[in-house]
């Protein structure tokens, strides 16, 4: 029976030290991933050539009353984004009728004009594109005038701005609001941008019951924020919940791994919620040293959680140097003052993570197994021979 | 007291989302050109005439030659008409086209199929009169009237001049 107990004892320390996927860990992470977009779009010119269409090069001479066949096609490139478009015409001599946007044909009905500017008044959706206009229709006049003779330029220019978070009203003047708000279109920075999506789920932490810490898989997760835009706020929760007998306090603090530019325009609010109660923990931009002493969230009762809500915001100022950037931001949560990690592991039958430790666990328990083992022998020998 | 407590946060929590929608904008922007020169065409066209014996004779073939050259800077598509100046002129002579490139069509206008390409000349539209009158009149006029239009973006004469008059009559002259 003894010999059993034993046996059993050792099955159990082997249990614990190894057979498990579940840990018990003093402080636990929630690391946000938060990247920004990007507007970038490009102009392509065709024309055409009888019913096929063709990238424009430079027409043989039009005749006046004639149509230069011209389709500037505005391309984006980035994210999803409102367009507009003028055309400016410039003659080496002097015009008594200059060509103007009058002259322009096959304007679709997507298009509103508003002073030199066509806005389109449908979103441009990322990789899709819109045509500003089809041809140049030639003043019949020029027929008599010298000004057949001139040459011209037509110089079309197109500009985007990003169609999330932006709100244009196309039934007044100055659609996009350049005038009250103040802004101005700048021409996007080098760099690729990633569309990223967000993830839904929430983290759940438990207190472990007999350990300090929690009760968990690993020791952190990633979770992704979706793409950020100027004015664009993303929120996430993690879910404390007391899985102990008696009440736990908590300890929370936040760390930017590395800082960049989109980090320190973002501005960040913690806040703590417990049934209706809510606790700002935090207001303010993201930085180095913001949250980085552990602050507690109070004591939790058993069966009872809280919840720390994240809200991330990139505000509208924020401007073309804060575009195709990444950045993250961990938090840490534990049931203690802060220490060295120290993984403390406990039982859980079922799949283990991490199948190394079988192996550990195996040739542990082979030498533990042979040393009790033969202890045991030479003591019922020693037995024996008294 | 936790109730006053818990709207205060929330209003916090709000008022953090709608100062991101006041003040300064800027927003993701960005803008591209592209500049394109052209220049503006001259359609001209030049009738060539030969008429060297104006004197009819009853039931002879006299040389009255005309045709058209290309003078400006753009291929064109050409039409021609003939028109005498009275009916009996008319009813008494008949026209000898100089090509079968020249082709009648319901309107009146005799279409020449091919482009004519700058400097280049068409083949003869007319060859000679055949005075079929014993009589001859005192006199008459024989006008030729020609339009001429630009050949690109066109498949046919036909087509190009029916675009031009849609044009015309839509008031985009």
């Amino acid at each position: 029976m003894k010999k059993t107990g034993k046996i059993s004892a050792l099955l159990c320390g082997l249990l614990l030290i190894g057979i498990s996927g579940i840990y018990g860990l003093p402080k636990a992470y929630v690391l946000y991933q938060a990247n920004s977009g990007k507007v970038a779009i490009h102009l392509e010119e065709y024309r055409m050539n009888g019913e096929k269409e063709v990238p424009w090069e430079t027409e043989e001479n039009v005749l006046p009353g004639g149509l230069i066949s011209k389709i500037p096609r505005i391309v984006n490139d980035g994210a999803d984004c409102y367009v507009r478009a003028k055309i400016v015409f410039t003659s080496e001599e002097t015009s008594d009728q200059p060509l103007s946007a009058d002259n322009l044909e096959g304007i679709g009905s997507e298009w509103v004009q508003d002073g030199e500017y066509f806005y389109c008044k449908e979103v441009v959706k990322s990789g899709e594109s819109v045509d500003f206009f089809r041809g140049i229709r030639l003043p019949a006049e020029w027929k008599e005038s010298p000004e057949a003779e001139n040459r011209w330029q037509a110089s079309v220019w197109a500009e985007a701005v990003q169609a999330e978070c932006f709100f244009p009203d196309f039934s007044v003047s100055d659609p996009w609001g350049m005038k009250t708000k103040q802004f101005v279109i700048r021409q996007a920075m080098e760099g690729e941008a990633e569309e990223q999506d967000g993830d839904k789920d929430q983290m759940e932490l438990v207190i472990a019951s007999d350990l300090q810490g929690f009760t968990m898989e690993q020791e952190g997760c990633m979770k992704q924020l979706e793409t950020f835009m100027p004015g664009k706020s993303q929120s996430g929760k993690v879910v404390i919940r007391n899985g102990a007998d008696h009440k736990r306090e908590v300890f929370f603090r936040a760390e930017a791994p590395q800082m960049t530019p989109l980090l320190e325009k973002m501005e960040l609010t913690v806040q703590v919620r417990e049934k209706d109660q809510i606790q700002i923990l935090y207001q303010g931009t993201v930085t180095e040293t913001m949250l980085k002493q552990n602050q507690s969230l109070g004591e939790i009762l058993p069966g009872k959680d809280k919840q720390v809500e994240f809200l991330f915001s990139l505000p509208e100022e924020a401007d073309n140097v804060y575009a195709a950037q990444t950045g993250q931001v961990k938090f840490w949560f534990t049931t203690g003052a802060p220490q060295k990690t120290q993984i403390v592991k406990v039982a859980k039958t079922g799949d283990s993570q991490y199948p190394g430790h079988y192996l550990i666990t195996g040739i542990a328990g082979a030498v533990l197994a042979v040393v009790v083992l033969g202890k045991e022998s030479i003591r019922k020998k020693g037995i024996k021979s008294r | 007291m936790k109730k006053i407590l818990s709207i205060a946060g929330i209003v916090c929590f709000s008022m953090l989302v709608a100062v991101g929608t006041h003040g300064i904008y800027s927003w993701f922007t960005d803008q591209s050109q592209r500049v394109n020169s052209f220049s503006v065409g001259m359609n001209e066209v030049e009738i060539r005439e030969e008429f060297p014996d104006q004197e009819l004779t009853p039931g002879k073939i006299i040389k009255k030659e005309a045709g058209f050259t290309n003078t400006g800077m753009v291929p064109m598509y050409v039409r021609a008409v003939y028109l005498f100046s009275n009916k009996e002129a008319e009813e008494g002579s008949e026209l000898l086209m100089g090509s079968t490139l020249w082709e009648k069509a319901d309107d009146g206008y005799y279409y020449y199929k091919k482009i004519v390409q700058p400097q280049e000349s068409t083949e003869l539209f007319l060859k000679g009169i055949h005075w079929k009158k014993q009589k001859i009149t005192d006199g008459f006029d024989l006008t030729i009237y020609t339009e001429t239009v630009q050949a690109a973006g066109h498949s046919s004469a036909k087509e190009a001049f029916a675009r031009m008059m849609e044009r015309q009559e839509g008031g985009q002259v």
